[in-house]
């Protein structure tokens, strides 16, 4: 960065900066002074920080009062900014005091103002004059109007430089990026030539345009020996003394004559007395959102919400230091909680009894001071709303422009190269602590970007391979016998209960009930008689289901003996349900008849029914209905005294049961129809075999009925 | 004591082991009754039988070798789903945990004199940790983690979906509770009395053993019912912790105080994640390692940049890497294992 001056000389210009600054308590001033290296062009020389930091470094605390620390603060922003390059250009550690500002210490302002180092323009004209120039910006959060005409393609101070005129710029984030480069802080800018160089002012509110107010700003530079700003700089009021300070001298005198009062109209417009307080630092490079926060304190609320949450959405990744500060607001607001806690606290907290209470909100562990020094009272008064609504007006047509040209602005690209430079340097300076046992060098190589990220696939083919049969496969091994022993103990583990009084048992009964739940619905489904839900009854059903099951069978046992099948006086047929009829040849049936069909041949049976006629009037009108559900498949068998249209009433009610008719097996044998249904689930939801034999059972003893009653 | 060079490498800064069976679970001893060159390492080995091994070796800075002791191999019939040591120096003997059918712990006994050559060290099961009590087999764990602040307590994670807390001294279970829906991968301790969990129900959560009513969710994998398979906490600062994905090539960075927004997402490896470690001297420091051979070493920004994270460092092993160990006690060395070699960095 060329024009040197000699110290004193830069040391003056800073003086007059922040006296210009201070006494309109706007954020930051920067002198842009024309290159030595390259004529016409426009670049960093000097600046005057004044507004919000975020972690003051001090070697001796004590040293300053309240003013130098602004001079001190510029002057580490500007080291640290050399300090970052420098880095970046030789990948050396710099040797840094325990004073020198990190990248982390930075508030998003001082980031702004940082990066505004990096900035050069062209001026527009193609001969400079060796003095000097000043830019002041003046940046504000706020937007009202812009005053520029916009005819001319030439960057803000560069133009400044090149027309000679001032250009107010308000809302500076809004502006055509060919007019302002760096919308991203700024609000209002102000840059007007000064001894033939650019002054830029910015305040981190709202100002509209104020010829007193320029008047003032220029008064101050005035009112200060222009001998003295010219590089010649002989002598200097103040010197290089800089335990005494200047500046408040200047701020009585400047402001008594000026008046602040004089200017709060203006600054009313702006009505910020509440700064950067919802600010997301690291979503700067994408978005703009401390601007438009900051827009919508003039009442909408609803687009701050929205805009808070879009930054958020769009950049995860930059809530990693974002959100401390904003987890800190809401336990302020909520809480109350006093802030600056520091991790040890949030871990103390930790170890009181509400830790789970504590962990969403409380560990608010930042370390930000948001808090200007030289700012303890901001004079802004509250807005206008006479003005806030036509500015709210401008500010919906900033809005549109703004956001389309967001995207792919000059200026945030120029910010986010600028961001990733300094941060990428930033690596080194905080290296990995090693141990110092100096003669082994690393296993390990410096990262390298590659140009072509191609995904790679293990040899294997299967990603994690070993991982995933280490947390999946290997408990099966083991797990088999696990599961084994789970099932032989009935399929309730009975889950080890500490001996200690505290412990919480309700997980394992819930757990025990789960799987019991499951158990019970299994066998709920198994037994065809059981209406009810509950366990007890479930239980009870099963019991009864059982013993009849038992007595069955000592019947079929009995009958089976047999050789004449005498059905009368038998209290119920047989249940002659078979579960794996792939033979369709039932032994059981003497005549061989049997009638293999889908759903479209139950007219065939139909018709051949009249010709099947014998059916023994005296039977009981028992029907013996049997019904399995495995898995979904179920399979009904069905034995009952034959009648006319029987089958297919049958085959109807399974109909209406939703269940899908794939496999009916059908026999006519002593006047007994044996019917074997093989069916699948063709509704959402399963039915109960219960509900199944119910069904079926009606059908048919409705049948029997009306058929017994039609042939007596 | 056997010598054996097998697989050392004359690399200055970089030394190979060459064992006998493919290695999964790894562990540095922290435990510096030896002197400071001494590192104790054990490996488990991975067979999907059940013929699998412990074996416990030592690496000297001084000779740069790695020896084997033949009596502190033992028999570890399923792989080793985890090996860990015991978090601070004990008084003696050195103990050694591992996971698998059940939570055992291992005595290694020095030889008679302090000089361990003299006589030979030898390896006692010293107990068999059952946390089911009406059965013979306890439900299958995944992963533990030796409480470092309160050595007492080992928390255990199992596929049955409960982490289970014990106290190892008296060889109890303290308590143990359900933590997920699903399988439990792994588990963290934080301090003495709070732990999180991850597992294949996608969500990190929790628990604080004062008040085991609640679970605090601070994470959950976007894609729903994708696993986290495991999980690092940030011993030197709290409030992050680490997981990895099923099939993903990230690192997801949970700060505490941010539930379910991950503060970063550290993407850079070229296949999935299979292991992560944060520095245990620095707080702002992870090393990962991937499918794609490599273990990158990670610093976290105050500030991320607009295009992601890179790492710092870099190393390339032969084939994927399954397991890397951070030294606790030497904080400049990383141990990786793949296929069946383990490597000692220099970082």
């Amino acid at each position: 960065m060329a024009t040197r001056l000699q110290n004193n000389g830069m040391m003056q210009l800073r003086n007059q900066l922040a006296v210009a600054v201070k006494s309109i308590q706007w954020s930051y001033a920067i002198f842009w002074s024309t290159s030595v290296q390259q004529q016409g062009l426009l670049e960093w020389s000097d600046g005057y920080y004044n507004g919000d930091i975020k972690t003051r470094k001090t070697m001796q605390p004590m040293e300053f009062n309240v003013d130098k620390l602004g001079l001190k603060r510029s002057e580490q922003l500007r080291e640290l900014y050399h300090e970052l390059l420098v880095v970046g250009d030789t990948s050396q550690q710099a040797k840094r005091s325990s004073a020198a500002l990190s990248p982390e210490d930075l508030s998003d302002a001082e980031w702004y103002y940082l990066v505004c180092m990096s900035f050069t323009f062209a001026s527009g004209v193609g001969y400079c004059f060796s003095s000097l120039i000043l830019t002041l910006v003046l940046y504000t959060f706020v937007p009202v109007h812009s005053v520029l005409d916009g005819s001319k393609c030439i960057r803000m101070p560069g133009r400044a430089f090149s027309s000679g005129q001032h250009i107010w710029l308000c809302n500076a984030p809004c502006a055509n990026s060919k007019v302002f480069t760096r919308s991203l802080l700024a609000k209002t800018v102000v840059c007007f030539p000064w001894f033939g160089g650019v002054l830029e002012l910015g305040v981190s509110d709202l100002v509209t345009e104020d010829l007193n107010l320029l008047q003032h700003i220029k008064t101050v530079f005035l009112e200060f020996p222009k001998l003295r700003c010219s590089e010649n700089s002989i002598s200097i009021p103040w010197n290089d003394d800089n335990d005494k300070d200047p500046i408040c001298e200047v701020d009585h005198d400047v402001l008594d004559v000026t008046g602040l009062e004089n200017y709060d109209p203006v600054l009313e417009c702006g009505g910020q007395t509440k700064l950067r307080t919802e600010v997301f630092p690291l979503s700067i490079p994408s978005y703009v959102p401390s601007a438009e926060t900051e827009f919508n304190q003039n009442g909408n609320n609803e687009l701050q919400a929205k805009v808070c949450e879009e930054s958020k959405a769009d950049s995860p990744d930059s809530l990693y230091e974002s959100d401390p500060d904003q987890l800190t607001q809401d336990s302020f607001m909520k809480d109350g909680v006093n802030g600056g806690d520091s991790q040890v606290q949030s871990w103390q907290l930790m170890d009181d009894d509400d830790f789970s209470n504590c962990v969403p909100i409380s560990m608010n562990s930042s370390d930000c001071i948001s808090q200007t020094f030289l700012n303890p009272e901001k004079h802004f008064t509250p807005p206008n709303s006479e003005k806030s609504n036509n500015h709210m007006l401008d500010l919906q047509d900033c809005n549109r422009t703004k956001f389309s040209s967001l995207d792919l602005g000059v200026n945030d690209l120029h910010y986010t190269r600028t961001l990733s430079v300094i941060l990428g340097n930033s690596n080194p300076l905080t290296a990995l602590p090693r141990s110092h046992n100096g003669n082994k060098k690393s296993s390990f190589l410096m990262w390298k970007k590659e140009r072509l990220v191609t995904p790679q696939k293990p040899h294997s083919g299967v990603p994690q391979k070993m991982l995933k049969k280490i947390l999946c496969d290997v408990p099966l091994m083991h797990g088999n016998c696990f599961m084994k022993v789970r099932k032989e103990n009935g399929g309730i583990d009975e889950l080890y209960i500490t001996e200690e009084e505290n412990f919480d048992a309700s997980h394992f009964l819930l757990e025990k009930n789960e799987k019991l739940d499951d158990q019970i619905l299994a066998l709920r489904s198994l037994v065809p008689s059981v209406n009810k839900f509950d366990r007890a009854s479930v239980l009870s059903e099963t019991i009864e289901y059982l013993k009849d099951l038992e007595r069955r069978v000592e019947e079929l046992e009995s009958c089976r003996e047999l050789t004449e099948f005498k059905s009368k006086g038998t209290r119920k047929y047989l249940d002659i349900a078979e579960r794996s009829t792939d033979n369709y040849f039932h032994s059981g049936n003497a005549n061989g008849k049997f009638v293999n069909v889908n759903k479209r041949k139950a007219c065939d049976i139909e018709m051949m029914c009249p010709e099947l006629d014998w059916v023994s009037q005296g039977d009981d009108l028992a029907a013996d209905v049997n019904v399995c559900i495995e898995e979904k498949e179920i399979t009904i068998a069905v034995s009952v005294p034959w009648r006319e249209c029987l089958l297919l009433e049958i085959m109807e009610a399974v109909c209406n049961l939703q269940l899908d008719a794939y496999s009916v097996h059908s026999s006519t044998s002593d006047g007994i129809l044996s019917l074997t249904l093989k069916s699948k689930f063709k509704g959402a939801g399963p039915v109960s075999a219960g509900t199944i034999k119910l069904a079926i059972e009606g059908e048919v003893s409705r049948m029997l009925l009306s058929a017994g009653t039609n042939d007596s | 004591m056997m010598d054996s060079n097998s697989g050392q490498e004359r690399s200055e800064n970089l030394f190979t082991y060459d064992s006998p069976y493919p290695i999964y679970a790894m562990a540095f001893s922290s435990c510096d009754d030896n002197s400071k060159s001494q590192h104790r390492i054990a490996t488990g080995s991975f067979l999907e039988d059940l013929n699998n091994k412990v074996d416990i070796l030592s690496f000297d800075e001084e000779t740069l070798a790695f020896k084997t002791h033949p009596n502190l191999s033992f028999d570890h019939p399923y792989p080793p789903t985890k090996l860990m040591f015991h978090p601070s120096k004990p008084n003696s003997p050195d103990l050694l945990a591992s996971s698998g059918d059940f939570l055992r712990l291992w005595e290694i006994k020095e030889g008679g004199d302090s000089d361990s050559d003299s006589s030979s060290p030898s390896v006692v099961q010293k107990s068999l940790l059952n946390n089911s009590k009406t059965s013979e087999f306890c439900a299958p764990l995944t992963s533990f983690d030796w409480n470092p602040v309160d050595p007492r307590r080992i928390g255990t994670s199992s596929i049955d979906t409960t982490c289970t807390i014990w106290d190892v001294e008296r060889g109890v279970v303290e308590t143990q509770l359900i933590a997920h829906d699903k399988e439990v991968y792994d588990i963290a301790w934080g301090e003495a009395g709070v732990f999180a969990s991850v597992s294949a129900d996608g969500s990190v959560r929790i628990f604080d053993l004062r008040d085991k009513e609640h679970s605090t969710i601070i994470y959950e994998s976007p894609h729903p019912d994708t696993p986290l398979l495991r999980l690092a906490w940030n011993k030197q600062d709290l409030r992050y912790m680490a997981t990895i994905l099923m099939d993903s090539n990230k690192v997801v960075i949970l700060d505490i105080r941010s539930p379910t927004m991950p503060v970063a997402e550290l993407d850079r490896h070229r296949a999935s994640v299979n292991a992560i470690a944060w520095a245990p001297q620095s707080p702002r420091h992870i090393c990962s390692a991937g499918d794609d051979a490599q273990a990158l070493i990670w610093e976290l920004p105050t500030v991320a940049g607009p295009n992601g994270i890179d790492p710092m460092l870099a190393y390339s092993a032969d084939s994927e890497i399954n397991q890397l160990q951070w030294s606790v006690l030497q904080p400049d060395w990383i141990a990786i294992a793949f296929a069946s070699k383990m490597q000692l960095l220099k970082v």
